[in-house]
């Protein structure tokens, strides 16, 4: 065989967090921090498996009944009905209707796709490949990635962040959903947005589903923090439940990385929401098409983890507890942070980091001050600017409040 | 409370698109399930049973989840890539240790979602860079899915010749001949072994003249081995034809699945390997694997691959596995024969030699459309409509039964 099939094959560059994380690891220095990739941490920087995760981990190793069965294309059901419930909340009156639906997808990302590929093939006429989507500026990078290959050709930023008063560009992001065309789909975070940890507030998601109703807008969530943002549930979820509330068909690509801390076992769940079973019914139908070309059907293990969990009520209230651990040390690291900075005296206002939520904080370092912080100071941030609020400690946050401090006032 | 207004709802369903009908394959245990018949009996998935028809979770697998268990790992991501050992020691099994590919670390291997993920991720880096024609020979007949999956990756469905329902064995002619006219560099896929539908392999002197033809077309040669070890009961003589073909010189693309062949089935575990001309190109590959990767799932599940791994790695847990995969392939071949010894009791005047000389999961028995429905319809066997049946489905104490019934809708 002479010539190879893939002499043209380029070099693709890196996937930019992962890169920083192995830069990270790279580096020897003694008090290096990485504020990089989204996973929680303990105040000993380590991370941490949730203690009802392993006694529940104990009882699925231990039930010799079980085995190693393909699942239903679609899913364990009991996990993607307890998935949906956690989202709509047990008294939605959508489930009571039976017009909600799920489909169990890998993690977070894979819910996303296979909404993604279903939209490309059935909205908006069929095998549309130019409805425009929109996603946010800034977003989770993977969003552009996932409708990318989905076969979307027209995928744009929305205004979101407003980098000035470090807020929410209210005025820009009414004005995008005033002037998209109808039917485009907007990917919308239901709490604590990726990157900038800036939600609108419930007023203002009021107004966002007002001309999303009337301009025939479509809703496509990305629930990946949903408890791991307040502490609470409900609180976190409290934008989808409007939205449904208000007769909304819509997606929920949820992830239970965070909340769960499952990382590496892939537990996402796609709900659907139509305007009743049938219309569900066949939508679930169409997906299943796309699952079985895509991975055939999901992996088991973490499904169960979460299934067993949400369809226990004593498991179910200790899970809760332990997200709110995680949630409550972030909102400690916040309030922290943001102290030191200002007895540092550090130049600038730094009530961003308190009035933000979720794991991440857009600090609103620019990349030349990044580079100080990584280069200089050996801690470790994407060069938009955000931070892991995970990656903090008791241990390491006067280091990284002396380093913000340095890389404001030496670089401009 | 709940303001559904019609007209302005965004409903995403066309009027007039249809559901799905159900997957063919997966269909059959839906009816089965549905089905009171004490007698009933699912020959349609492929899912190995033993004798007392129940699933079998390997030893070597509870071993493994037990050592896992007590290690107390954290949960944090995989790579794009998956796991490490797992990866390694999956071309390893496929490759063989003494691998010249191997130890020059010019292929790149990644872990997947089982076959199906594998053979995606295989399709959707053929339809981003493969520099030839868009089409992707299969086997005729081969397994369902393989269209719909190259076909939703962008790639052409053409096939070669392959089964022969005269001799419900290999058109090994045919398959020459077909092969000899594919435009140079198309991508043709090759069963490894226990080819599924049907179960009929080629001989090695048989690969050995396909391979010949392959490289005379300057073809592609993408290989699904979704059962090393479960054919033949040996790992490496099922992996023959991968390694020979790679010895020859032809730089294959491979999926592997762990579903069967270790039991790991709702866990998926599978790999998905590139043979490139040398490392560089091998870490260009995995570059732009990666970049398909992500936006679909970005990182594999764990828990299957480190099972997996742990009893790749474990010499002892190793051993154990062989001795059960090879239990396993010895009892579908224990009950192909019975099948047989069974049809012949019965008094069936026809060969059914191709069900002893077929190998792996499956059987094609050569049975109608019509003469399966029958033998749904009365003697509740589900199996699918290309009179596939799978093997594993079949105990000693149902085997009389399903010779009694094949009998009846043949005689």
């Amino acid at each position: 065989i002479a010539m190879s099939t893939f002499t043209d094959v380029p070099q693709a560059p890196p996937v930019a967090v992962f890169k920083l994380t192995a830069d990270f690891k790279d580096d020897p220095h003694p008090q290096k921090v990485n504020l990089g990739v989204g996973a929680y941490r303990t105040d000993d920087c380590l991370p941490w498996v949730l203690p009802v995760v392993k006694k529940v981990e104990r009882l699925i190793v231990e039930d010799e009944s079980l085995n190693h069965e393909y699942l239903p294309i679609l899913g364990l059901p009991e996990f993607r009905s307890a998935a949906s419930k956690v989202a709509l909340g047990d008294d939605s009156p959508a489930i009571k209707d039976n017009r909600v639906g799920a489909v169990q997808c890998l993690g977070g990302t894979g819910a996303l796709r296979i909404g993604a590929d279903f939209l490309q093939r059935w909205y908006n006429g069929t095998n549309n490949t130019s409805t425009p989507i929109y996603v946010s500026a800034p977003t989770w990078e993977n969003h552009n990635g996932v409708f990318k290959d989905a076969g979307f050709t027209d995928i744009r930023p929305y205004h979101y962040w407003d980098g000035n008063k470090r807020g929410l560009d209210l005025d820009g992001l009414l004005d995008d959903l005033e002037k998209a065309p109808e039917k485009s789909v907007f990917v919308l975070h239901a709490c604590a947005h990726n990157p900038t940890g800036t939600d609108p507030t419930q007023d203002e998601w009021k107004k966002i589903a007002e001309i999303m109703m009337r301009r025939n807008l479509f809703v496509f969530f990305d629930s990946a923090y949903q408890g791991f943002a307040s502490g609470s549930l409900e609180k976190d979820a409290w934008a989808i439940r409007y939205f449904v509330s208000q007769g909304f068909e819509l997606f929920v690509a949820q992830s239970f990385s965070k909340n769960f801390g499952l990382y590496n076992e892939r537990v996402g769940n796609l709900t659907v929401v139509a305007r009743d079973s049938d219309n569900l019914t066949r939508t679930l139908s169409q997906m299943e098409k796309i699952v079985r070309t895509t991975w055939s059907n999901p992996p088991s293990q973490g499904a169960r983890i979460v299934s067993k969990t949400l369809n226990c009520p004593e498991l179910f209230a200790e899970w809760q507890g332990n997200v709110k651990t995680m949630a409550d040390r972030v909102l400690l690291m916040r309030d922290q942070l943001r102290a030191k900075l200002l007895a540092l005296g550090t130049p600038g206002t730094w009530d961003h980091i308190t009035a933000q939520i979720g794991m991440f904080s857009f600090t609103g370092l620019n990349p030349k001050q990044v580079e100080y912080m990584v280069k200089e100071r050996h801690v470790y941030l994407m060069a938009s600017g955000r931070i892991n609020m995970c990656g903090l400690t008791s241990k390491n946050i006067d280091y990284v409040a002396q380093s913000i401090h340095e890389a404001v006032t030496k670089v401009q | 409370w709940l303001l559904l207004r019609s007209g302005k709802c965004t409903s995403f369903m066309v009027g007039w698109s249809s559901n799905g009908p159900p997957d063919p394959i997966l269909g059959v245990t839906e009816a089965f399930k549905r089905d009171t018949n004490p007698k009933k009996m699912n020959l349609g998935v492929g899912a190995y049973r033993n004798d007392q028809g129940k699933p079998f979770v390997l030893s070597c697998v509870r071993k493994a989840e037990a050592l896992i268990a007590e290690k107390q790992l954290d949960k944090e991501y995989l790579g794009i890539g998956g796991l490490g050992e797992f990866s390694k020691a999956c071309a390893q099994l496929a490759l063989g240790a003494d691998s010249e590919v191997l130890k020059s670390g010019r292929n790149i291997t990644v872990q997947t979602i089982s076959g199906t993920g594998s053979l995606r991720i295989g399709a959707n880096f053929l339809s981003r860079f493969h520099a030839g024609p868009r089409d992707v020979y299969l086997p005729k007949p081969s397994w369902g899915n393989h269209t719909p999956i190259f076909r939703d990756a962008g790639m052409q469905l053409k096939a070669y010749r392959y089964y022969d329902p005269s001799t419900c064995g290999f058109d090994f002619k045919g398959a020459l001949e077909d092969i000899s006219n594919i435009p140079e560099q198309s991508v043709i896929l090759l069963h490894a072994c226990a080819h599924n539908p049907t179960g009929v392999d080629p001989r090695p002197e048989q690969w050995k003249e396909i391979s010949e033809v392959i490289k005379k077309r300057n073809l592609l040669a993408f290989f699904d081995m979704a059962y090393q070890g479960f054919a033949s009961g040996d790992i490496d003589r099922d992996a023959w034809a991968v390694r020979y073909f790679i010895e020859q010189g032809h730089n294959v693309l491979l999926s592997q699945s762990f579903a069967k062949n270790m039991g790991l089935y709702g866990e998926r575990v599978g790999g998905f390997s590139v043979v490139c001309k040398d490392t560089d190109e091998a870490k260009r590959v995995e570059s732009q694997l990666k970049i398909l990767i992500r936006p679909i799932y970005s990182n594999p599940p764990m828990n299957g691959a480190r099972i997996a791994a742990t009893i790749l790695n474990t010499p002892d847990l190793y051993s154990l596995w062989l001795e059960e995969v090879h239990g396993m392939a010895n009892r579908i071949i224990k009950m192909r024969e019975q099948l047989v010894a069974g049809l012949k009791k019965e008094g069936s005047s026809h060969n059914w030699q191709h069900v002893i000389d077929q190998i792996g999961m499956f059987c094609f028995t050569g049975l109608k459309p019509e003469q399966v429905e029958r033998l749904t319809k009365e003697f509740s066997v589900y199996m699918t409509k290309d009179g596939r049946i799978s093997m594993a489905g079949v105990t000693s104490g149902n085997v009389g039964y399903l010779a009694h019934g094949i009998h009846a809708v043949t005689k």
